[in-house]
C-alpha cells in the first residue's frame, strides 16, 4: 500500500495485533472446565465486557447453558434460543456493510469505464465488481427502506492506471475482509451471521487473488485480521473516495 | 445457505430471502458441479449431536475444525516430503501447510484435554504428483471454507466465533491462491458456499483419506 500515496496504510489495522487479541480472548474463554468453581467465565472481570468478549461476558452473567436475557448492543450470533435479537443493531451493521459494498462496486465500475486496465486486471474488475454488486443487491433487499443511499464517489487517479488500480483494489478488499470480520460477533440474527461469513470469505478470495496478481503472498498470515467500524471508517475517510 | 425465519424481523417483504436464496441456488449448483461437496449421508462425530446451547456444542465444533486442520496439515506435510512439487505449487504447499499447522496448534490449545487425537490419514497417492496435489488441494480448501462458514451461526462464544472467522478467511485465501495457480477462477461465487457438518463429513468419507471415518 505504501507504493500509492492516497491509499490507507493497512498496517494500521494491525494484523498481528488482531491475532494477539484473538488469541488472548480465546485463552480467557478457553479451558472448558467442568467444575463451576473453575469456570473461566466465573472469574471474568466486568472490565472484560468489550466487544470481542461480549458473549463470554453475557454467558458469565447468564450462567452457562441458561437462557440469556438482555443481550444489549452486543448481539449474540447463536441459535434462536440463545440470541437476544437486536434488529436495530443488525440494521446498522448492514448499512455499514452496504456502504463498503457501494464503494467497492463503484470502484470497479469506474475502473472498467476508464478503460486503462486489461487482461487479468480487467477480468478481476468484472468478476469482483459483479460480486460486489450482488452484495449491494442483497443488503439493499435486506434493509428495504432502511437502506442508506449510495454516496457519491470520486476515485481520482486510482482507476486510471494498472498499478494504482491494483494497489487500491487490494486495499479495498483487505479492508472489506476486516470490516466483516470485525462485525461477525456483533450480528444477532443467525441467518445474517451465515451471510456475513459467506461474504467475508468472498472478500478474502478477492484479496488473495489481487495479492497474487501483484506478486505478493496471497495468504500472509495464519489468522486474518479484523477491524472495528471506527478503524475501517477511518481508513475509508482517508482515501477521500466518498464525496457525499 | 440457511435463511430461516429469524430473518423476518429484518426482511419484512421477504426480498432478502428471495435474493439470497436465488444466489445460493446458483452457487450451490455451481459448487455441486465442481464436486467439492455432495448431498451427504448423515454422519455425526461423537458428541456432535447435542443441540444444547452450551459449550458442548462449541467443543464439538472446535474438534470438527481440528479434524479438518489435521487433515489439511498432514496433506501438505506429506506433499512437501514426497518432493514432487516445485515452484509456485511447492511454495503454496509450504505456506498453506504452515498455516494449517498453526491452526492445529491453536485449536488444540483452546481445547486442551478435550482435543480429539490426530487420525491416521491415507492420501491415496494424491500428494505424489503436481496434478493430483493441485486438484485435491482445491477440494480440501474449498471444503474447509464451507465447513467453517457452515458453523458460524452455531458457535456460542464470541471469541471462538471471532477466531473461526479469522481462520475461515485464511482458508478462503488458500482456496483462491491454489485456484489461480491451477488456472481456475479464484472467487467463483458472490456468496461463498456454506456446508453442514454432515455434508463435509460425507465428502471426506468419499475421499477415503480418513480410514475409519
Amino acid at each position: 500500500m505504501n507504493d500509492h500515496s492516497t491509499m490507507p496504510d493497512l498496517e494500521e489495522l494491525d494484523q498481528d495485533g488482531a491475532v494477539q487479541e484473538s488469541w488472548e480472548a480465546l485463552e480467557r474463554a478457553g479451558g472448558f472446565h467442568d467444575d463451576p468453581a473453575d469456570d473461566p467465565f466465573a472469574s471474568e472481570a466486568e472490565d472484560d465486557d468489550q466487544e470481542g468478549l461480549s458473549r463470554a461476558g453475557l454467558l458469565r452473567r447468564g450462567g452457562l447453558g441458561a437462557v440469556l436475557v438482555g443481550g444489549g448492543v452486543f448481539g449474540l450470533a447463536a441459535a434462536p434460543a440463545l440470541a437476544q435479537r437486536n434488529p436495530r443493531t443488525d440494521r446498522a451493521i448492514l448499512n455499514y456493510a452496504l456502504t463498503l459494498e457501494y464503494l467497492e462496486a463503484a470502484f470497479y465500475a469506474d475502473a472498467i469505464s476508464q478503460g486503462e486496465i486489461r487482461g487479468e486486471d480487467l477480468q478481476f474488475a468484472r468478476v469482483v465488481g459483479q460480486h460486489e454488486n450482488q452484495h449491494v443487491t442483497l443488503l439493499r433487499a435486506a434493509l428495504g427502506r432502511a437502506a442508506v443511499r449510495r454516496p457519491r464517489f470520486s476515485f481520482g487517479a486510482s482507476t486510471r492506471s494498472t498499478a494504482a488500480f491494483r494497489a487500491t483494489a487490494l486495499a479495498l478488499e483487505e479492508t472489506g475482509i476486516r470490516a466483516y470480520g470485525g462485525q461477525i460477533t456483533r450480528i444477532s440474527s443467525p441467518a445474517l451471521v451465515t451471510v456475513g461469513a459467506q461474504i467475508h470469505a468472498v472478500e478474502a478470495r478477492h484479496a488473495a487473488w489481487m495479492a497474487d496478481i501483484l506478486g505478493r503472498t496471497p495468504a500472509p498470515a495464519s489468522l486474518n485480521g479484523y477491524a472495528s467500524r471506527g478503524q475501517v471508517l477511518g481508513v475509508v475517510r482517508r482515501t477521500g473516495f466518498i464525496r457525499g | 445457505m440457511n435463511l430461516a425465519k429469524e430473518l423476518d424481523e429484518l426482511d419484512r417483504d421477504g426480498a432478502l430471502r428471495e435474493t439470497a436464496d436465488a444466489v445460493a441456488r446458483h452457487d450451490r449448483a455451481q459448487f455441486l458441479k465442481v464436486g467439492a461437496l455432495g448431498a451427504g449421508a448423515v454422519l455425526a462425530l461423537p458428541a456432535i449431536a447435542s443441540a444444547q446451547p452450551s459449550r458442548t456444542q462449541d467443543i464439538a465444533i472446535l474438534n470438527y475444525g481440528l479434524t479438518l486442520e489435521y487433515l489439511e496439515a498432514a496433506f501438505y506435510r506429506e506433499a512437501v516430503a514426497r518432493g514432487a512439487l516445485s515452484g509456485r505449487l511447492l511454495q503454496f504447499a509450504q505456506v498453506a501447510g504452515a498455516h494449517e499447522a498453526a491452526h492445529v496448534t491453536l485449536l488444540r490449545r483452546v481445547l486442551g484435554s478435550r482435543a480429539v487425537a490426530e487420525p491416521t490419514f491415507d492420501f491415496k497417492g494424491t500428494t505424489g504428483a503436481p496434478g493430483t496435489f493441485q486438484s485435491t488441494a482445491i477440494a480440501l480448501e474449498d471444503t474447509g471454507v464451507a465447513a467453517y462458514t457452515g458453523q458460524a451461526a452455531r458457535v456460542r462464544q464470541a471469541p471462538i466465533l471471532q477466531a473461526a472467522a479469522q481462520i475461515q478467511a485464511v482458508e478462503a485465501r488458500h482456496a483462491a491462491w491454489i485456484r489461480r495457480i491451477a488456472g481456475q477462477r479464484p472467487a467463483p461465487f458472490a456468496l461463498d458456499p456454506s456446508a453442514s457438518m454432515a455434508q463435509v463429513l460425507a465428502t471426506l468419507r468419499r475421499t477415503g483419506f480418513v480410514p475409519g471415518l
